[in-house]
């Protein structure tokens, strides 16, 4: 039986993550939610993502520093990561690299690149 | 009786004469005696002779009148005669002794007064000479005179002491005894010439002595006698010495004093402000140089006047701020506060500055005790009030740019959000993923879809304007081929070619070697070149090709749409301008497509440009560098 794959999306957008969860879930993947940059790191460790979709601004904490928690734990260290945000400045980007990300989408996304980025990055896994 | 009475008045008589005699002896003193005695010899005998005759007449008892009388006669007219002459002999001795006496007495005082006037002259001689003599010794100067033959009477101690010698012993010598033949020559020279004309010569003379230098001031004057006659010379000389190097630093501190007031004349000239002394009532002393500028070049006399009347001349406005300005500023001066201020000046058409300073005590002239007086400083500073206009309207638009893009980048931002959510989620009803909708609704979505996609075009155009503009746009420049990126394009572009019935032609030349360029940023370009190309095209074809030139990549996008009027391919590349706004909303543009164009081929070093003609279609050109061109 095929594994249900789980997708944590991070952002505060409230209604985009309602429009990204219900195209996931049509897509047929599980789909997790976080608010914050807190709850990102907490739901990441206890849902055990295959993979995080993550904003960078929101309240509590930026998504790189969010990263860097990800990447530093053991449980979470290895999940595949897609920022997805409004910023589209290079430091912030490479930032990111840095810290080891599947890919780099600026808002607004096309959602069939963002898929088809997601699919391609799962397969691997 | 008769007798008797002659007899008598005869004795009489005769003893007058006898005193008479004597009065004449005692007269005589001596002198002529003889005659006296010979006088009164006659006296006697004349005298015994009537006595006898007399007495013989008595002893007779007779009178023998005729004799009697002719005795008597005799006798008396001899006493007459006797008395006669020694009256006469009496008054011509007493004359004569009379004139002798004043004579002799007179002769005595003129010759007393004689002999007193003389001594009292060698005495006043001798005075004269002591005090002469006093009088050179005691001078502080050198003193010496000569003979006409120029040789030397006698001089003072301090002549002498010049010599090495004592003062009697120049008596004799000449020039040549002391001097050097040269110089006695010359001194021999100034005498015989002084002496033959008889002139006063003044001459001042420098010697070196014992190393020193030594000025002499000298004065010879020639001496004469009653008679005008030349008979000597007189000299008198003195160290000039000490007034000659006083006068020297004198002259020195005249001269520095002179070059200080001159520096500092020139340093105050050259300041540009208007600088005036001024008192108590406003009143100008002085000025420095600038005034003529302030003028306009004319030259005025600036002395007493007051600064209205100097730069104003003719303005009778006596509320005029030149005019108002002072009592206040002097209040304030007089409290030790130091006064400025800015006005714009109407009738000179500056902007002024005016600084207003009290003087130092130590300037104030003699007798002031307090300053009087105020430094007032004028400066032009129009150029200064309008560049910091200019600086603060620079400001004013700079901020107001910065604003203005933090706010494009805010906005933008902020709304791509809310612009993805409703984006996607008119996607989502599209594909039915919220169950199925009728061709009404979808047509409905469709055209809200299209809308949104123009809106978030807008927005990305109007961010990239903003980043380029603010040079935070970020090229990825790389090796690649730009044939690919053309057809990348066309298969982007193609459908909607398709679907306004357009042929989209794409002839590239293959020789193009691969160049340096960020990709995305040409695809944008080029996306931009092609979607105007359809936009405006309704019938015939899109023809996008490449070729080689000169160290460029030429990329021509052309189309037989509706082209371009002459006076708007001025405006094509510049931002916001949408050749025809009605239509151009139509077509969706966002007015910015070019602009961005222009710029990013601008960065990559290249150049683009359009050709058109109104209904003959456009061709729009863009070149980038083969070879990047370094520096």
């Amino acid at each position: 039986m095929e594994k249900i794959l789980i997708v944590l999306i991070v952002d505060d957008e409230k209604d985009w993550v309602q429009m990204v969860s219900t195209r996931l879930k049509h897509e047929g993947y599980q789909v997790g939610v976080a608010f914050d940059a807190v709850q990102a790191v907490t739901q990441t460790i206890s849902l055990k993502p295959d993979l995080v979709l993550l904003d960078i601004i929101m309240p509590a904490g930026s998504g790189v520093a969010v990263l860097e928690k990800l990447r530093e734990n053991i449980k979470t260290f290895n999940i595949p990561v897609i920022v997805l945000t409004g910023i589209s400045d290079k430091q912030t980007q490479e930032a990111a690299e840095k810290l080891g990300i599947s890919g780099y989408f600026v808002k607004p996304v096309d959602m069939d690149k963002l898929i088809e980025k997601l699919k391609e990055v799962l397969i691997k896994q | 009786m008769l007798n008797i009475i002659m007899a008598g008045a005869g004795i009489t008589i005769f003893i007058y004469s006898m005193t008479l005699f004597w009065r004449t002896y005692r007269l005589l003193e001596g002198k002529k005696i003889s005659l006296l005695w010979i006088a009164l010899a006659f006296l006697v005998i004349f005298f015994l002779l009537g006595y006898v005759a007399f007495e013989y007449l008595m002893i007779n008892g007779k009178e023998i009148l005729s004799f009697k009388a002719l005795v008597s006669q005799i006798f008396f007219w001899g006493a007459v005669f006797v008395l006669i002459c020694a009256k006469l002999f009496h008054s011509t001795f007493i004359a004569r002794k009379r004139v002798e006496e004043t004579l002799l007495i007179s002769n005595k005082h003129l010759q007393q007064e004689i002999t007193e006037r003389k001594r009292a002259e060698y005495e006043l001689a001798q005075l004269k000479e002591k005090q002469y003599r006093t009088l050179i010794e005691n001078l502080p100067q050198k003193v010496f005179l000569k003979d006409i033959n120029s040789i030397y009477i006698s001089c003072n101690e301090n002549y002498a002491s010049n010599l090495k010698i004592e003062p009697k012993e120049i008596v004799g010598k000449t020039d040549y005894d002391f001097y050097p033949k040269e110089l006695a020559d010359k001194y021999r020279a100034d005498d015989l010439r002084i002496i033959t004309s008889g002139k006063t010569e003044e001459v001042e003379e420098r010697y070196s002595q014992n190393g020193k230098e030594i000025f002499v001031h000298t004065l010879k004057t020639c001496l004469k006698d009653d008679e005008d006659r030349a008979v000597g010379l007189f000299g008198l000389s003195w160290d000039i010495t000490e007034r000659k190097h006083a006068e020297d630093a004198l002259e020195e501190s005249l001269m520095v004093i002179g070059r200080a007031k001159r520096e500092w004349e020139s340093t105050v000239d050259s300041i540009p402000q208007l600088i005036c002394l001024i008192d108590s009532q406003g009143c100008i002393l002085r000025t420095n140089r600038v005034v003529e500028q302030w003028n306009l070049g004319q030259v005025v006399n600036v002395k007493g006047k007051k600064l209205h009347e100097l730069l104003h001349p003719g303005c009778a406005d006596s509320a005029c701020y030149l005019e108002t300005f002072w009592p206040i500023a002097w209040e304030k001066l007089s409290n030790g506060i130091p006064t400025e201020y800015e006005a714009y000046d109407k009738i000179l058409n500056l902007h002024i500055h005016i600084q207003v300073q009290p003087i130092l005590p130590g300037i104030c002239r003699k007798g002031e005790e307090t300053a009087s007086y105020a430094v007032v400083v004028l400066l032009d500073v129009t150029e200064r009030r309008i560049a910091e206009e200019e600086r603060r309207r620079a400001s004013e638009l700079k901020t107001a740019s910065e604003i203005k893009s933090k706010f494009t980048s805010m906005v933008s931002h902020e709304l791509r959000s809310p612009l993805g959510v409703i984006k996607e989620g008119i996607n989502l009803v599209l594909e039915g993923l919220a169950g199925n909708i009728n061709d009404m609704q979808k047509d409905l979505l469709d055209t809200a879809k299209r809308n949104t996609d123009r809106l978030s075009r807008l927005i990305n155009d109007a961010l990239d304007f903003d980043k380029i503009k603010s040079g935070k746009m970020e090229f990825d420049i790389r090796g690649n081929d730009i044939n690919e990126v053309a057809l990348e394009v066309r298969k982007a572009m193609s459908l909607l070619a398709e679907e306004k019935g357009l042929d989209l032609v794409v002839d590239v030349d293959d020789s193009i070697p691969k160049i340096r360029f960020d990709k995305d940023k040409i695809v944008q370009v080029f996306t931009n070149l092609v979607d105007n190309a359809i936009k405006f095209t309704e019938k015939g074809s899109i023809s996008i090709s490449t070729k080689q030139e000169d160290n460029v990549v030429h990329v021509i996008v052309q189309d037989t749409g509706v082209g371009i009027e002459a006076k708007d391919m001025q405006k094509l590349f510049h931002a916001f301008e949408q050749l025809d706004n009605i239509r151009d909303k139509k077509k969706g543009g966002t007015g910015l497509g070019l602009a961005i164009s222009k710029e990013i081929i601008l960065a990559h070093k290249g150049k683009i440009w359009a050709e058109s003609e109104a209904g003959r279609g456009a061709t729009f050109h863009f070149t980038l560098p083969i070879k990047e061109r370094r520096g």
